[in-house]
């Protein structure tokens, strides 16, 4: 697939990476500026605030003539703020690719930053985090996050009540104050596949983006906030819930560019990926009947920052607790045995099969070149990891479990009308 | 592509959009296959024409409780023999599921092109040679209760179920398809079992092809392996209850601990095929569809919703026209309500701008351009189309939305947007 990808360096700290699909007419876009809640730690909520504000009109139109613009064009782009970056994905017609840059850099460029729309905003993301408040899944994983890191971690979700202060308490000029710091040309990367013309896009890119100032280009992995757990155990009680999420997690910091990491990875699908075949969900699921879902992965670590190892479920408020028995002994047998090499094998050959499945529609195929451009990857990855991960020994698979994984370690948080 | 009207197995239909249909002569099996050969990968559907319509009070439920235990293992695919459906086929790297719906049961497998055989295989034993067990209807009954739960969780799915009950009392529609809790823990395996040999039948199928398989070869495959079943021995039972007509607004309220309010309105609907369908979903994009929407402008943009949503359900038997409303804090349900109410009766009398008709109309052009991007796409929504009585919606659906009208838009929101059609939920958070 490598040679398909068209990649160029549109202006210095401006990356454009582009591939043609089947699709007709049709373009799938993300963009990543180095620009996350890492940056402002007491106010963590100032990267998605500005994000979101990129809507409510820029300085050529208002907002109601920006969203008529975009929505008669058809041209979809929903802005977000993460730890590390801030995310746009979107979809444009191909005829429309000129207006949809343009409007992607006006946006991006001028935001109008009306204090009357911040204030409607506030309220509508107030509303947001009163539902998460109200939603086991958030906040069994926003607890696990508690007991995993250290506060000053950049993944330290704190209590919602707080999100919420910190939101009514956002400052239309600290957010002005973000935007004019962090975003611009540094580590600015757009991904356009579909019906794309590369040279086309390059050329608008350079006319939108010349001149721009400097964001930023580099960031701190934070790889050592994170705390020395034990198996404690902690309820979060939630009325009239008729449904229990589960969250056991494990502290670990792992290279996500060394092989340990593609090994430990690999080990975990085994024990709790998507797959039915999975062991959590074949012996959780398909042999006792106790829950929906289950899984396990690494969380946390994608912009090689120290994370953890979650395993979770979902369970009747009667099951859970049976249901935590049985994970955590499947878990215990995974850690010390490791994985079979027919269950080795099989993963492999999966990982071939998602390998085409995945890149089959060009949403695919942009989410994965966003990511390796996103991890500091050479965008060749994109054929190599298929080859590393065939590549992997059962010796090295089981190392890694040995290595990185202590089931005496793992804590758990249960919410729910327990 | 070539196409292919004189197969020794297969009567052609029609061809409509680059999507071919065929019947099998032998059993009825219809099939429908479009080629894309942009990327190594095959999609596969089958679609069984039966979903919680064709339950009834004692069974709720039932046809999704059935279509996990159609995992569970058939005379060719079963963990006795080392081949169970998930590993056989998971082993490909496809991305595989089931679901159920009102109208509708459906399998489907995208993976890559060198195993499309194995998904057939799977597809024509679980048509015919499922086990259907007690054993696994025990151990299974507590994982669909479960996933009962967790969608018992969301306020707006309890809220949902509320207002379908009360806007259908006597169709089965008015039972959401996940059924009721009592339903899936009683069901017998007999009842489960008398679905699957009553529903799961050639000729209340349909198999759907999609991507880098040429028509030729797709036939050749599927009367390979479905042409050996033979069609059903009975006529396939027609569900006939009809919703009596609905006299006068009605009204639900759901209290439970939570955080956020929810008001849901909701109006009766005509069934997927009715002419009025097209005006009607150019009015749902008008009112609740993005951030131009009216109502996201009445509501949102003034902060007195975290958003404001409208979409057009129509089924094979009818549905509903939804708004859903997530209130701020220290707003009331009643005034959310009534501006959304407002904002209908603008419609009713003042009628939509050109402007909302043409963007309602091209980001319909986008979205079915969006949907053949990938082999999985083109699937979805046939399985949809031809769970509504006619997959060749799909391809006739551009048509039929540019034909639409602002006259058109107003007449429907005269002709449906009336109180006595319509059922109001509140989820008030205690």
């Amino acid at each position: 697939m490598y040679e398909r990808i068209k990649k160029s360096e549109v202006l210095p700290g401006l990356t454009l990476a582009t591939m043609r699909t089947g699709v007709v007419g049709i373009v799938s876009l993300g963009a990543s500026l180095l620009a996350g809640s890492r940056q402002t730690p007491n106010k963590s909520y100032d990267d998605d605030l500005v994000a979101r504000m990129l809507k409510e009109g820029t300085k050529r139109h208002g907002k109601s003539e920006l969203s008529d613009l975009l929505e008669s064009n058809s041209i979809s782009l929903s802005f977000s703020g993460g730890t590390t970056r801030t995310n746009v994905n979107g979809k444009i017609p191909t005829k429309k690719i000129d207006l949809g840059l343009e409007l992607l850099a006006e946006m991006l460029r001028e935001p109008l930053f009306s204090p009357e729309h911040l204030d409607n905003l506030k309220k509508r993301v107030v509303t947001e985090i009163a539902e998460q408040k109200e939603d086991t899944a958030s906040q069994a994983f926003a607890h696990i996050s508690r007991e995993v890191y250290e506060e000053s971690h950049p993944n330290y979700s704190q209590d919602f009540d707080q999100d919420i202060k910190e939101v009514q308490d956002a400052s239309g000029a600290d957010l002005q104050d973000f935007h004019a710091q962090y975003y611009g040309l540094g580590s600015f990367f757009i991904v356009m596949t579909g019906d794309v013309d590369h040279d086309k896009i390059a050329d608008r890119l350079k006319s939108e983006f010349k001149n721009w100032k400097s964001g930023q280009t580099s960031y701190k992995p934070e790889s050592g906030k994170i705390k020395k757990t034990s198996s404690a155990e902690k309820i979060v009680h939630m009325p009239d819930k008729a449904n229990v999420d589960l969250v056991l997690g494990q502290p670990l910091y792992v290279d996500t560019h060394s092989r340990e990491y593609f090994a430990l990875n690999t080990a975990i699908e085994i024990l709790g990926g998507h797959d039915f075949s999975a062991r959590l969900m074949q012996e959780v699921r398909e042999k006792r009947g106790l829950t929906y879902g289950i899984s396990a992965r690494i969380r946390g670590s994608y912009f090689s920052d120290s994370g953890y190892m979650s395993v979770n479920g979902i369970f009747a408020p009667s099951l859970w607790r049976q249901g935590l028995k049985v994970a955590r002994s499947v878990l215990e047998k995974w850690a010390k045995v490791g994985v079979t090499a027919s269950e080795l094998k099989r993963r492999k050959d999966m990982v071939k099969g998602e390998y085409l499945v995945g890149l089959s529609n060009s949403a695919g195929v942009e989410k994965a070149l966003m990511s390796i451009l996103e991890q500091n990857r050479d965008l060749k990855f994109v054929d190599e990891y298929p080859k590393i991960i065939e590549s992997l020994t059962l010796s090295e698979v089981n190392a890694s479990i040995k290595k990185y994984i202590d089931p005496k370690k793992f804590v758990t948080v249960a919410s729910g009308s327990i | 592509m070539p196409k292919i009207t004189n197969h020794k197995s297969f009567r052609f239909v029609q061809i409509r959009d680059g999507i071919s249909e065929y019947v099998h002569k032998g059993n009825g099996l219809r099939v429908l296959v479009y080629e894309d050969h942009s990327a190594p990968v095959v999609a596969l559907n089958v679609t069984y024409l039966v979903g919680s319509r064709n339950e009834a009070v004692g069974h709720t439920g039932a046809t999704h409780l059935l279509e996990h235990l159609m995992f569970k293992g058939s005379r060719k695919f079963n963990k006795k023999n080392g081949k169970g459906i998930w590993s056989y086929l998971g082993g490909t790297g496809a991305h595989m599921n089931a679901t159920t719906w009102f109208d509708r049961t459906n399998y489907y497998e995208l993976l890559p092109l060198a195993h499309i055989e194995k998904a057939l295989d799977v597809e024509s034993d679980r048509m015919r040679n499922s086990f259907i067990l007690e054993a696994d209807r025990k151990s299974e009954m507590t994982v669909v209760r479960n996933e009962f739960e967790w969608n018992e969780n969301e306020p707006i799915e309890a809220l949902h179920k509320q207002v379908w009950a009360s806007a259908f009392q006597f169709h089965p529609y008015g039972t959401l398809t996940i059924g009721l809790k009592s339903d899936i823990e009683n069901v017998s395996i007999e009842r489960l079992q008398e679905f699957y040999k009553t529903f799961y039948w050639p000729n209340n199928a349909y198999v759907t092809l999609s991507g880098d398989i040429t028509n030729k070869r797709a036939l050749e495959l599927v009367d390979k392996y479905f042409g050996k079943h033979k069609s059903a021995p009975h006529k396939i039972p027609i569900m006939y209850t009809q919703e009596p007509a609905q006299e006068g607004e009605r009204h639900v309220t759901v209290r439970r601990a939570g955080e956020v309010g929810i008001v849901t309105i909701a109006h009766k609907v005509p069934n997927a095929l009715d002419q009025d369908i097209f005006a009607l979903d150019i009015l749902a994009g008008v009112l609740g569809k993005g951030r131009s929407s009216r109502l996201y402008r009445a509501l949102a943009d003034k902060g007195l919703v975290s958003r404001a949503s409208t979409s057009n359900n129509a089924f094979h038997d009818g549905g509903l026209f939804i708004t859903d409303a997530f209130v701020a804090k220290n707003v009331t349900h009643e005034r959310i309500e009534k501006i959304i109410l407002d904002e209908y009766e603008k419609i009713i009398s003042k009628g939509i701008t050109d402007s909302e008709l043409e963007r309602e109309k091209y980001n319909t052009e986008v979205m079915i351009a969006t949907s053949r991007d990938g082999a999985l796409g083109v699937v979805e929504v046939l399985n949809e189309t031809i769970a509504s009585g006619d997959w060749t919606l799909y391809v006739g659906y551009l048509d039929e939305i540019k034909k639409v009208t602002k006259e058109n838009v107003q007449n429907m929101a005269k002709k449906y947007l009336v109180n006595d059609q319509s059922t109001t939920g509140y989820f008030i958070p205690k």
